[in-house]
């Protein structure tokens, strides 16, 4: 199962178009749930100072938001 | 050490090995014994190219003046490294200002010249120092110019270097600017140098080319990309009686089912290893698309919707890899919704964009390319 870093909705709006690492930037996007998360790997990676809380985020399992696709 | 590499005038535009010919300019790539008249050509040594900007010109009547005597059959010019020297260096050969050193480049290969401005010019923006891979870069570049593949390019992402700030850069024009397509990396990718990888969840890279004008597409996946879309844009809008309408666009993505989008052929999702080259060859028709699996065509497709599209004069997202943003719009032309689907797992080794459609045998060519590239680099599968 793949887990992902849980945000609020505070930390959702910090970090959403905010470099992580060099050339590489923080994409939050939202679960079934609604919860907003980022993934482990932003999580690793993260090497910006201004965000190194990330790595401490509560892990969830990732349950991908259904969309009806009309094709 | 002095960085050069040995050019011939080849009338007949014979094939020898170890060499490419770009028209007649014959070009040398490999250590071969130049003294002895490979291809029962006479051989010329180029500038030393360290740093350099070099063109090469054939000479057809054979009498450019050299230190042996009026007898040379290529003409050479260099100017230093920046994008500026180049283009001036153009305009003096061209007798026309070029407007930019892309454009110089193009005015070279349109008129019959060689020059190392295109692989080097990417080289020093991505900083590659490895010599194998600045090796596979300059081979590449000759190739597609030699296949006339080249102009028919937008967009090239050789993903070499191994690291976001190097697999950003847009081999065509690898200015690190937005109007360059430079990709804009977002997500937990993973990059190493096999390319680029996505994590399934929320990784995507933003091309900021947008698709209106787009006649092919296509990746080399060294990974299989079921349920996923390896790139892609697409819109929906919203009908007289206020449905959505089907989402119309470019999307090259396992499992597709819509006749608007071109990735149709796969419905067990992309296999992987594959070059995939989707190429619309015709304005309109039910085999107006035609998709091509390392380099054989695997189906066709129809084209209406997306000629529809384009008729219509319709806004589309831009071109994103690893994903498919789809933005849905009022019957007002307000976007209503910007959403990101199908994120890939796929290990993406080679991307591509161009606004012209590509023939049956550029395709074949086309992917010779790509699979020796991914050889020399050692990533092939």
């Amino acid at each position: 199962m793949i887990e992902v870093g849980i945000l609020t909705e505070e930390q959702k709006d910090l970090l959403a178009g905010q470099e992580f690492m060099v050339d590489v930037f923080f994409n939050p996007v939202q679960d079934i749930n609604d919860n907003w998360f980022i993934s482990v790997e932003e999580m690793d990676q993260c090497v910006n100072e201004n965000f190194m809380w990330v790595k401490d985020l509560e892990l969830i399992d990732y349950e991908p938001k259904l969309f009806i696709d009309t094709e | 050490m002095a960085t050069t590499r040995p050019f011939s005038y080849n009338p007949l535009q014979s094939t020898i090995t170890g060499t490419t010919n770009l028209g007649t300019i014959c070009i040398g790539v490999s250590d071969l014994d130049y003294a002895t008249s490979p291809g029962g050509l006479t051989w010329w040594m180029g500038p030393d190219e360290d740093n350099s900007y070099v063109v090469c010109k054939e000479v057809t009547a054979q009498n450019f003046p050299t230190p042996l005597g009026n007898i040379g059959n290529v003409q050479f010019w260099r100017s230093t490294n920046t994008d500026l020297a180049f283009k001036d260096l153009v305009s003096i050969i061209s007798g026309t200002t070029q407007a930019s050193a892309s454009a110089a480049s193009d005015w070279l290969l349109l008129n019959g010249y060689w020059t190392n401005y295109d692989a080097q010019a990417f080289i020093n923006a991505a900083s590659i120092t490895n010599t194998t891979q600045k090796t596979a870069i300059d081979t590449l570049v000759n190739g597609l110019k030699a296949d006339s593949i080249w102009t028919k390019m937008k967009a090239i992402y050789p993903f070499v270097g191994g690291t976001a700030s190097t697999h950003k850069f847009n081999l065509k024009d690898p200015r690190d600017l937005i109007a360059a397509y430079r990709l804009t990396f977002s997500g937990g990718w993973t990059h190493n140098s096999n390319g680029i990888t996505g994590n399934g969840t929320n990784s995507f890279a933003e091309s900021y080319y947008f698709p209106i004008t787009i006649n092919t597409i296509g990746a080399y996946n060294r990974t299989a990309a079921t349920n996923q879309t390896l790139l892609g844009a697409t819109f929906t809008g919203v009908d007289n009686d206020g449905f959505q309408t089907n989402p119309i666009g470019l999307v090259l993505r396992g499992n597709s089912v819509s006749p608007g989008y071109i990735g149709t052929t796969f419905s067990a999702g992309i296999p992987a290893p594959a070059a995939i080259t989707v190429s619309r060859t015709a304005a309109d028709g039910a085999t107006a698309i035609k998709v091509y699996r390392n380099g054989t065509q695997n189906s066709t497709g129809n084209n209406s919707e997306w000629q529809l599209l384009v008729t219509n004069g319709a806004y589309v997202p831009s071109m994103i890899i690893g994903a498919r943003r789809q933005d849905d719009y009022d019957y007002d032309g307000f976007v209503i919704a910007s959403n990101y689907y199908d994120y890939t797992t796929a290990n993406i080794a080679f991307s591509f964009m161009g606004d012209t459609a590509l023939t049956a045998t550029e395709v074949t060519n086309l992917n010779t390319r790509i699979q020796a590239f991914q050889t020399t680099l050692n990533r092939q599968v």
